[in-house]
């Protein structure tokens, strides 16, 4: 009995020696050859959506080891920053999609490895929550929340990772009437970016004197049946079935609308992609519309990716991780060859605020091989440049019938 | 962007369309097949589920991650060894139903004679086990298992059914009729049934308890790697794949009365019609919670369920 | 931990040797564990409402994320959407976890074992699809911001206590775990409580003594609510942002878990549990990929050879411990 006390009290005793003993802080650098610089990256990385979360920690590990061996423009290898060059390593923390935690990795990543730059955490609840601390850490913060609201806190350390989707509505909806669709159903997603999206385009497509005569927001995660909904859908008779979510759940809920006999045309976010072409086929889809950016164009059609970046990541991509990678990757990568490269413009590895502000340059010198183009950032943190096109599926091909679907830079600001 | 202020004061936007005027036919009965063919999805879930709580009382949440082990299974025979998909149905029944036997041996066996909450914690550690474990062997990416006829439709009289969807629903038929034959005529059925209506009388007859439970365990999980190739054709294959049907049994269970296969059956039809019905007249994103309703309900009427035994 | 030990010979020191601990510790502690503590804090209310209704009235319940959710969007909402400051938001999301506790208490509480443990399962899966889908009132799957932090206290000497550090935020926190953790001692040890362990041991014999079962049922159910709703709310103020996904179904198998592996039924385990099961991830962060498959291993692990939990295991002098009968 008394063995047994003392087993329990020693166990425990030990666990919180060792939980103390991890939380000293790394060794203090020597100033004399500082050569390597902490890259923090918060995401989820267990659970469901695992496969987002890791996505950007997989794309930050590839840019930062491309950065290493080549430099942020193909000038040499690391990162220069006057005479000194610099290896990036990559820490993270998996925070369980759990604002609570995704604080506490915050905390864990400066305290413990004295990073100024983390990306994510992935999720807007995960997002805001980090962005209440992090100023007050001076780290630079990165997450993916494709939402305004983040931009609205007045947070100056702090960079967008792309446009959110739903500015797009208008160009869209303007486009769709253009083409002479008049009535549309829509099935959406439930976060934030995507039922926006579908929202506003409703709104818009209305004013344009459209009809919406469905719209259905499902949380595509755990839909797996969307026979219903397209039964539904194809009562109503659309001209068109706007399908707004990721890839996946597009090409199921593509099926099981023929499933149920749909014969008519889709139109797709710029989501659209590899595992819809795979399982439905693009002949199956002709006439349908699809918002388009180079990710989803230069993958099909390698030989229109000069600059071949886009190449270049799938290529590393599969043979070190032998996937294809998931949407989420893609502005990571970019943002992280960004904030390199504001490091070296803005001439040191410490400032934050310096390097933020040096963030505008480093996309309007375009020399990086980014994925998505952005040529600006605006005060507020947002990425500008990177363009939309829409095209259309004829004969088993993407069809660009609108170059360049442009949202006012004013509305952003 | 719209005012969330104004949205506010209105009740749930749930009825985001315009309401037909003509009821028809054939939108309804779309509705009833599609029921029907997801239907068999729960149908095989449950019944495993329901052998499993009614013989040993454990309530398996880790369920819907063995269905999700035997669309791995599916994938892999067909897109790696380039086998046959019908073959896969019995190799996916024989990993499951000995896996099924691993995990009662060294888990739930050694479990038997402690508190029952217990056990619920064990189920969702294996839950965990297994979705972590999928998640590091086969990666997080979406697959696709595509056969030759994936994309086939028949139609008739203005409905339509998958060519999948049909094979769906008639192997599952094919199964439970199996699993009907197996528990009516055979002993070991008969011995199954029996520890299911009450299980000291089984142990009284002689019947070796734990050997049944251990069997028993096996079936339901291999019924729920049978349910898993059967889908897989026709769903996105994730290590997450797994917790909404399991809840959609469970209900299924519920309603159609715990340890009655035939309950199951009922239970997992109804509430796939709900699902189905509910999803294209009011709104795709509360049809779950009508479904859920529908098991509270049943539950606060006649908590025995449809053919369960009276509490 | 030495107070289990001491718990034997005088039960008050050990309790007030640990509160020492707790206070002072982290005084000499980086914001990183800070933070994990308070998560540990939070958690450790959410299980001693469990306990309260699990560990000593008998009932299951894996649905407490309903009320978990209920209380962070009922605190969150009516300070966000009315403009209400932190305790008018507060005390108002207690009596509305309350409220929820007692209507989804009278349905659910007619059923005994598996039925009602899916029962509230059930509720748990349908509040968690409304939080996401009323779009217009919860803010969806994005959630809000702007919860806000308790109130600043002014101190005599003229500073300023905002709760905006983590160390404040802690001993805001464990401030209201002291609470409520000496709030269900007293209940344990008067005759309500009495009444729930009676009722947990054996309901049918506490009946035929006249007990009203279903209203002592009931009372403990909106009480373990009403811890929950507290621990969410607080939860939100944490984090400053309400979201569905802290109201999770798993979230409520999770409370549980962490109670179990502590001991249900003894009053160590709401503590010991979430110290144990939040601090071991928190060590396996050196490799996140195999964390949660490790986790998963642990569990079983501790649930097959120490299934009274680690309190449990420990402190069977007291007559509260008890095994339910099982027939696997």
């Amino acid at each position: 009995m008394v063995k047994k006390n003392i087993y329990i009290l020693v166990l425990t005793t030990i666990i919180l020696a060792i939980l103390v003993a991890c939380s000293q802080p790394a060794q203090p650098e020597k100033k004399a050859e500082i050569k390597t610089i902490k890259w923090g990256v918060v995401c989820v990385q267990s659970g469901p959506i695992a496969f987002m979360g890791l996505g950007i920690l997989r794309a930050v590990r590839l840019a930062t080891s491309n950065i290493n061996k080549a430099g942020t423009t193909g000038e040499g290898a690391g990162l220069k920053v006057g005479d000194q060059v610099y290896e990036i390593e990559v820490v993270s923390y998996d925070d369980g999609f759990d604002p609570a935690k995704s604080v506490a990795g915050y905390r864990q990543l400066v305290e413990m490895n004295g990073v100024k730059v983390i990306q994510g955490p992935m999720g807007c609840p995960c997002a805001l929550a980090a962005m209440k601390i992090n100023q007050e850490l001076g780290v630079i913060t990165a997450p993916l929340c494709a939402s305004s609201n983040t931009r609205k806190m007045g947070d100056k350390l702090y960079v967008q990772e792309r446009m959110p989707v739903q500015y797009y509505a208008l160009p869209l909806a303007q486009a769709a009437w253009d083409r002479g669709y008049r009535t549309i159903c829509i099935v959406s997603d439930i976060a934030d970016s995507w039922s926006g999206m579908s929202k506003e385009f409703k709104s818009q497509f209305e004013k344009l004197g459209g009809q919406v005569t469905a719209l259905e927001i499902v949380d595509m995660s755990k839909t797996t049946d969307y026979h219903s909904i397209m039964t539904n859908f194809k009562s109503k008779n659309p001209d068109i079935i706007f399908i707004v979510m990721y890839d996946e759940p597009i090409a199921l809920a593509v099926s099981h609308a023929f499933e149920v006999g749909y014969t008519g045309k889709f139109m797709f976010p710029s989501e659209m992609g590899p595992k819809t072409e795979q399982k439905i086929g693009l002949d199956k889809l002709a006439g349908s519309l699809v918002q388009s950016h180079e990710w989803t164009l230069y993958r099909k059609y390698p030989e229109m990716d000069k600059k071949g970046a886009i190449t270049n990541l799938l290529k590393q991509w599969k043979e070190t991780y032998n996937e294809t990678p998931p949407q989420t990757a893609v502005p990571a990568f970019d943002t992280c060859y960004m904030l390199a490269r504001a490091m070296e413009i803005a001439g040191t590895v410490t400032d934050p605020y310096a390097i933020r502000a040096a963030c505008p340059q480093a996309l309007q010198e375009g020399k990086l091989p980014l994925l998505m183009g952005s040529t600006d950032m605006l005060d507020n943190g947002l990425p500008y440049g990177a363009f939309e096109n829409l095209c259309e599926i004829q004969d088993g091909k993407y069809n660009i019938i609108v170059d360049k679907l442009t949202v006012p830079r004013s509305i952003l600001e | 962007m719209a005012s969330n202020e104004q949205d506010l004061a209105r009740p749930p936007l749930f009825i985001n369309k315009t309401v037909d005027t003509v009821f028809s036919v054939i939108e309804f009965g779309q509705y009833l097949i599609n029921g029907i063919s997801q239907g068999c999805l729960y149908c095989l879930l449950a019944s495993g589920l329901t052998l499993m709580l009614g013989i040993l009382g454990v309530p398996n949440f880790a369920h819907g991650n063995l269905y999700m082990l035997g669309a791995y299974i599916a994938f892999y025979v067909v897109a790696f060894f380039n086998m046959s998909y019908w073959l896969s149905i019995v190799i996916a029944a024989i990993i499951l139903g000995v896996l099924g036997l691993i995990i009662y041996r060294l888990i739930f066996y050694p479990m038997r004679n402690g508190p029952h909450a217990n056990l619920f914690v064990a189920a969702i550690a294996l839950l965990m086990i297994l979705e972590s474990a999928a998640l590091l062997w086969f990666g997080g990416e979406t697959k696709w298992l595509i056969l030759p006829y994936s994309n086939d439709v028949i139609r008739f009289g203005g409905m339509s059914l998958g060519v999948q969807r049909l094979i769906i629903i008639l192997a599952t038929l094919m199964v439970m009729l199996g699993l009907e034959l197996f528990i009516k005529k055979t002993t070991v059925g008969a011995a199954l049934e029996a520890t299911a209506q009450n299980r000291e009388g089984a142990m009284l007859c002689g019947i070796k308890v734990t050997q049944i439970a251990a069997m028993a365990f096996a079936i339901g999980t291999a019924l729920a790697g049978v349910a898993g190739v059967l889908i897989a054709p026709a769903v996105m294959i994730l290590p997450s794949m797994g917790l909404g049907p399991l809840l959609v049994a469970f209900s299924a269970v519920i309603v159609g009365g715990m340890g009655s296969i035939r309950g199951a059956v009922v239970g997992a039809f109804i509430l796939a019609l709900v699902e189905s019905l509910t999803s294209g007249y009011i709104s795709a994103t509360y049809s779950l919670v009508f479904v859920f309703a529908a098991m509270i309900l049943m539950l606060l009427i006649r908590p025995s369920g449809l053919f369960g035994k009276e509490l | 931990m030495k107070t289990i030990e001491q718990l034997r010979s005088s039960p008050w020191t050990a309790w007030l040797a640990l509160l020492l601990i707790a206070l002072i510790v982290p005084l000499v502690l980086g914001g990183y564990l800070i933070t994990i503590l308070t998560i540990v804090c939070i958690y450790a209310i959410a299980c001693i409402g469990i306990n309260l209704l699990f560990g000593y009235t008998g009932l299951l319940s894996v649905g407490h994320s309903a009320f978990l959710g209920i209380g962070a969007y009922a605190f969150g909402l009516i300070a966000i959407r009315f403009g209400l400051g932190f305790w008018p938001s507060f005390c108002a999301s207690i009596i509305i976890s309350g409220i929820a506790g007692f209507l989804i208490g009278i349905p659910a509480l007619r059923l005994k074992g598996h039925y009602f443990v899916l029962v509230t399962l059930a509720f748990a899966v349908i509040i968690n699809i409304i939080m996401m889908a009323w779009i217009e009132l919860t803010g969806g799957a994005a959630g809000l911001a702007g919860a806000p932090r308790p109130d600043p206290i002014p101190l005599p000497w003229g500073d300023v206590i905002r709760f905006q550090s983590p160390l404040s935020m802690y001993y805001f926190i464990l401030f209201f775990l002291v609470i409520i953790f000496v709030v269900s001692y007293r209940l344990i040890n008067s005759l309500v409580g009495k009444t729930f362990i009676a009722i947990r041991d054996d309901e049918n014999l506490t009946q035929s003594l006249g007990i009203n079962t279903m209203s002592n049922k009931l009372v403990s159910f909106t009480i373990s609510a009403i811890i929950a709703g507290i621990a969410g709310a607080l939860f939100a103020s944490y984090n400053t942002v309400i979201s569905p996904d802290s109201a999770s179904f798993m979230k409520g198998v999770e409370i549980v878990a962490y109670l179990i592996i502590g001991g249900a039924g003894t009053l160590a385990g709401p503590l010991v549990g979430p110290l144990i099961m939040i601090a071991i991830p928190e060590m396996l962060q050196m490799v996140p990929e195999i964390r949660q498959l490790l986790f998963g291993i642990i569990l079983v692990l501790f649930i097959i050879f120490l299934p009274k939990g680690i309190a449990g295991e420990v402190s069977f002098l007291t007559s509260r411990i008890k095994s339910q009968p099982r027939n696997v």
